[in-house]
């Protein structure tokens, strides 16, 4: 499961404190940003942006485009207004605890993203064990298209869900993970070097 | 928010991880009822530094603030310095204690433990390079901007030779280091089998647990105010150079 990057972007200690601990509670997210300011809201990486509706939002996140990440309004009136424009969703910071909850997972799933934690074991493909054990044993991605007859583009795409799968993001580590599931032995890695 | 009226003992029971960080600043434990206050004086510590580096410990939202990036940059390498002596000379060897000790073995296979020596000792062979070249060229350049970046200020004195090295550049390293700490820990929890000496093993992810949010900690002195700091210097400096340059032709 690939987790969820947030910014958060209000003034208030309070507000900002608050929702990272609502954020914390998501099996999804991943990162959480602060900023206190709208303009420093202008380059983020983020995957989703909550954003004080008290704020002015810079010019770069109040254009709809499919590069801007998704952007919630953080909306302090009982009454939302008829239409959320120029925001994809408001939030309303006066609910509970357990409906800003609701609320959120609604806005992520609508959105696409998978905040359901991985329940039932991620089993490695047949084919991403294969990448896996060259991996370990050290070749490189160009290396491993070739041997493969596939572009390095698909190597990448693989080695990039072996990562999600594994929760594993270094060569070593997925040696070793390598090794403790016998997709390779101990000797063929001392004899490859 | 800790100020120099809280009592220095509260610190500690507010966040017991503060010992560590009380120790690179030469404080040790049996402070009775003293001050914050009292015992930076006692130490002859400078107390608005010494409680910006708590408070920003104790609540990462307290960053980056201006007060932090307006101290001397030798304060702020001077801890950071001793933060890494923290880790490579008594964390880093603690842990490897542990999980190469042959009398009590974290697992009942010779294999397993010698996975997880390897692959921690690769991680501290990283960590190693990593630091030294933060406390032999990253830090000794950021001090020499600011030397020069003094003397244009305060005694008018043109810069001579500008590094053409960025303080930048060296910002971009700083991930593989969290990613492999963040395997090792995924390695013990998930993926070794139950170890046979589970004190050892328990104590040394407790460790790395605390490693990892220390060197949290210590990024973001880095990234937030040392980065920001001598940036700010650095262009001041090429400004300069360049008006000079202008005002020449």
């Amino acid at each position: 499961m690939s987790k969820i990057d947030f910014l958060i972007v209000t003034g208030s200690y309070i507000f900002r404190t608050g929702l990272r601990f609502l954020l914390e509670e998501l099996d999804a997210t991943g990162k959480i940003f602060f900023a206190e300011e709208g303009d420093h809201a202008a380059n983020t990486q983020a995957d989703i942006v909550l954003f004080d509706t008290r704020l002015s939002l810079p010019a770069s996140l109040a254009r709809p485009g499919r590069d801007r990440p998704l952007l919630v309004g953080l909306s302090h009136d009982d009454e939302p207004p008829p239409s959320t424009a120029p925001y994809d969703h408001l939030l309303l910071l006066s609910l509970s605890k357990s409906e800003l909850l609701h609320q959120l997972q609604k806005i992520l799933e609508e959105a696409g993203f998978n905040t359901e934690a991985a329940v039932h074991e991620e089993k490695l493909s047949e084919r991403e064990k294969t990448i896996l054990r060259y991996v370990a044993l050290g070749f490189t991605n160009k290396e491993i298209a070739e041997k493969l007859f596939i572009s390095t583009h698909t190597v990448i795409t693989h080695r990039k869900n072996i990562t999600r799968k594994t929760g594993i993001r270094t060569v070593s580590g997925l040696t070793i993970y390598a090794l403790l599931n016998n997709l390779i032995e101990m000797d063929e890695l001392n004899g490859g070097g | 928010m800790i100020t120099g009226n809280n009592k220095m003992v509260d610190l500690v029971h507010r966040n017991y991880t503060l010992i560590s960080v009380l120790n690179r600043f030469g404080i040790a434990l049996g402070f009775g009822d003293k001050t914050v206050r009292e015992v930076c004086e006692e130490k002859g510590l400078n107390l608005p530094f010494f409680l910006e580096i708590i408070n920003s410990y104790l609540d990462d939202d307290y960053f980056p603030r201006e007060h932090l990036i307006s101290f001397p940059l030798r304060l702020i390498v001077d801890y950071l310095s001793r933060t890494h002596h923290d880790y490579l000379e008594k964390r880093i060897p603690e842990i490897e204690t542990i999980i190469s000790s042959t009398e009590t073995p974290c697992y009942r296979k010779k294999d397993h433990n010698y996975l997880l020596l390897k692959f921690f000792r690769e991680y501290k062979e990283e960590l190693i390079l990593h630091i030294r070249r933060e406390d032999e060229q990253v830090f000794p350049y950021a001090l020499h901007v600011e030397k020069l970046f003094l003397r244009l200020e305060k005694e008018g004195i043109p810069p001579t030779g500008i590094p053409g090295y960025s303080i930048m550049d060296y910002l971009r390293e700083h991930d593989n280091i969290e990613e492999k700490l963040f395997d090792l820990k995924n390695i013990i929890i998930k993926y070794l089998p139950p170890p046979l000496h589970p004190e050892g093993c328990y104590r040394v992810i407790a460790m790395l647990f605390d490693l990892e949010k220390d060197m949290n900690d210590h990024s973001r002195i880095e990234e937030k105010v040392l980065v920001p700091k001598v940036a700010v210097m650095e262009e001041k400096l090429r400004q300069h150079a360049r008006k000079d340059q202008k005002d020449r032709s």
